[in-house]
């Protein structure tokens, strides 16, 4: 039930990558008298299609759309409320030397949730998640096959280092560095650019080669050891309140959670770390339901 | 990961330093960024901009910018501005710009920045999540203009005006196109004997909605970067041919170009009746397609 929960959330948020600026083009054709002249067959249908389903709402169907830009990854702005990821607040500090109240305030609410849940943004809403964890099972039908793909282990604290050297060259050079190598705001971009011009550049190249990489070379390679935005999230959620915790009585030592751990932890010994970012994927596997998420204050935990 | 050793996690930093520097120069060097490319309608050869003035690096950006370095070191490419332009003149800079790659800005010779004065206010700034664009309120016209004027801050470039191959100035026709569309109408460009047009730099705000609707296929009006040294007074910044000098010839790349030729080769016309025998209408051919843009 939990993993079914997080398989919506996450597909609803991959459809808002193509439903934001299918709408926002949408608006622009109807402002502009535009709309018969699209180009497509398959694109006109589309259009069609939103225009009719929005008629059924409202008679003016501009005032609302105009409203909603961008993509939830990256940042997006919905009637003057907007969301940002906390990785672009880091960007623009080192970048421009200067703070931005407004920016701050749009980052709050990723960064108020990580402090309170962890590292969640990266389990439940990043679409890369969703992707590499579908590659994972052609991993592991590999696995099955006979073949037998490499592991390469790097350290995790390559995503600090990288977190680190990545805002000293953004503060060096000048030019927003997370932009062009955090996976998401890939996605988004070229979305956005595939809906409004139909082309897509180099950051498909860029995304399918993790893939292939992941795939043949080392498991979950970006988000374990490489990704800025996961070391960002882990560092801000290490002081986490809601935790999986292990009930010593219920379990049996079968070690399922740690097959079942995508980023390679330990579940059955209590070892998480700030990593984790609370999938629950352990939790659904174990059969004796012996682990559970808890809510608890840092320091009162015990250490194991 | 077990719990890091507080002691532990700084060393192991230290040791993925290298790693990281290496990965994160690798994409500088491969500038991650896209491979996109827009060209204008009429490609101007790179020789006419050189001569022009222009520099190939200089990019127009959306109203609100503020200095090239101020963006660049704001802009997180995000592509709202690009999702919310309502005539679509936004574009983003492909790879070849180097550490301008995926940030947005504008094609003149394509599309000028209308500045949203029809509409409530100016949509590319207000959703700039960072300041990298300026919000600008388009209510009070007159003060939208005051601030974009050559000299502020918010200055997005200065039109130039080449008389050398003008159709007002060379006496080809009659136009003061330019004229008719510029948003600060008779300050910035006036027109004087015959309706030819006279562009007034200090007060250019530089949306380049001149350069698009300048009939001259090379575009006789040209956009320089802001912050280009000036004379106040309009003639002495135009590029005037020189007294004896050679008359300049322009190349314009018509194969490189996606609109319509002006001219149709008769023999080409003639082929094609020839192929299409009995048919009693020509039908221009599929590579010419106007509604591309």
């Amino acid at each position: 039930m939990l993993q079914f929960i997080r398989r919506l959330i996450q597909i609803f948020v991959i459809a808002l990558l193509i439903i934001i600026p299918i709408l926002s083009l949408y608006e622009i054709l109807i402002e502009n008298f535009r709309l018969p002249m699209v180009q497509g067959r398959g694109w006109q249908q589309i259009f069609d299609f939103v225009d009719s389903a929005m008629r059924h709402f409202t008679e003016d169907p501009v005032k609302i759309v105009k409203n909603i830009k961008g993509n939830i990854f990256w940042t997006i702005t919905i009637y003057d409320f907007t969301l940002s990821d906390p990785l672009i607040l880091v960007g623009h500090i080192f970048g421009s030397r200067a703070f931005y109240i407004s920016l701050l305030v749009s980052a709050l609410p990723f960064i108020i949730i990580t402090i309170l849940f962890g590292r969640v943004f990266c389990g439940w809403i990043c679409p890369m998640d969703l992707l590499l964890e579908l590659n994972n099972k052609i991993r592991r039908l590999l696995y099955k096959i006979g073949l037998r793909p490499y592991n390469i282990i790097f350290s995790r604290s390559h995503k600090y280092a990288l977190l680190f050297v990545g805002s000293i060259l953004t503060f060096l050079l000048g030019v927003q560095l997370f932009a062009f190598i955090y996976p998401p705001a890939i996605i988004n971009r070229e979305a956005v650019h595939y809906i409004y011009y139909g082309s897509v550049g180099m950051g498909v190249v860029a995304i399918a080669a993790i893939m292939l990489i992941e795939v043949s070379l080392s498991e979950r390679l970006w988000c374990r050891y490489f990704c800025p935005g996961g070391g960002l999230y882990s560092v801000l959620g290490t002081g986490r309140l809601v935790t999986i915790v292990r009930d010593k009585n219920l379990c049996d030592d079968c070690a399922d959670c740690n097959k079942a751990c995508e980023f390679a932890f330990n579940p059955m010994r209590d070892k998480f770390g700030m990593e984790c970012n609370n999938c629950g994927k352990c939790i659904s596997v174990c059969e004796k339901k012996g682990l559970s998420f808890k809510f608890s204050l840092p320091w009162r935990r015990t250490k194991t | 990961m077990e719990n890091i050793s507080r002691r532990n996690f700084f060393r192991k930093i230290g040791g993925g330093v290298i790693t990281a520097s290496g990965i994160s120069s690798f994409a500088l060097l491969l500038n991650f960024g896209t491979s996109y490319k827009f060209k204008p309608l009429y490609h101007v050869s790179k020789k006419i901009e050189r001569m022009k003035g222009g520099g190939e690096d200089f990019l127009l950006r959306p109203p609100g910018a503020q200095s090239e370095e101020d963006f660049l070191s704001k802009c997180i490419k995000c592509y709202l501005c690009l999702e919310a332009c309502p005539i679509q003149a936004i574009k983003i800079a492909g790879r070849d710009k180097g550490k301008a790659a995926d940030t947005p800005y504008i094609i003149a010779e394509n599309t000028g920045c209308d500045l949203c004065f029809n509409r409530e206010n100016m949509r590319c700034n207000h959703v700039c999540p960072t300041d990298a664009l300026m919000k600008m309120n388009s209510d009070d016209k007159n003060k939208v203009l005051e601030d974009m004027k050559m000299g502020a801050v918010l200055n997005m470039g200065i039109a130039v005006l080449d008389k050398r191959i003008c159709y007002a100035w060379t006496n080809v026709s009659v136009c003061w196109a330019c004229y008719e569309i510029c948003p600060y109408k008779s300050k910035a460009i006036t027109t004087g004997l015959r309706n030819i047009p006279t562009v007034h730099p200090e007060w250019c705000v530089g949306c380049g909605l001149c350069v698009e609707i300048c009939p001259v296929p090379q575009k006789a009006i040209v956009i320089l970067p802001p912050g280009t040294k000036m004379e106040a007074g309009g003639a002495s910044s135009d590029i005037i041919r020189e007294e004896g000098g050679k008359q300049w010839s322009f190349e314009v790349d018509k194969t490189e170009s996606r609109a319509v030729p002006d001219t149709v080769n008769p023999e080409d016309v003639e082929q094609k009746m020839k192929e299409k025998e009995g048919g009693d209408s020509w039908k221009p051919s599929e590579k010419v397609d106007i509604m591309k843009f």
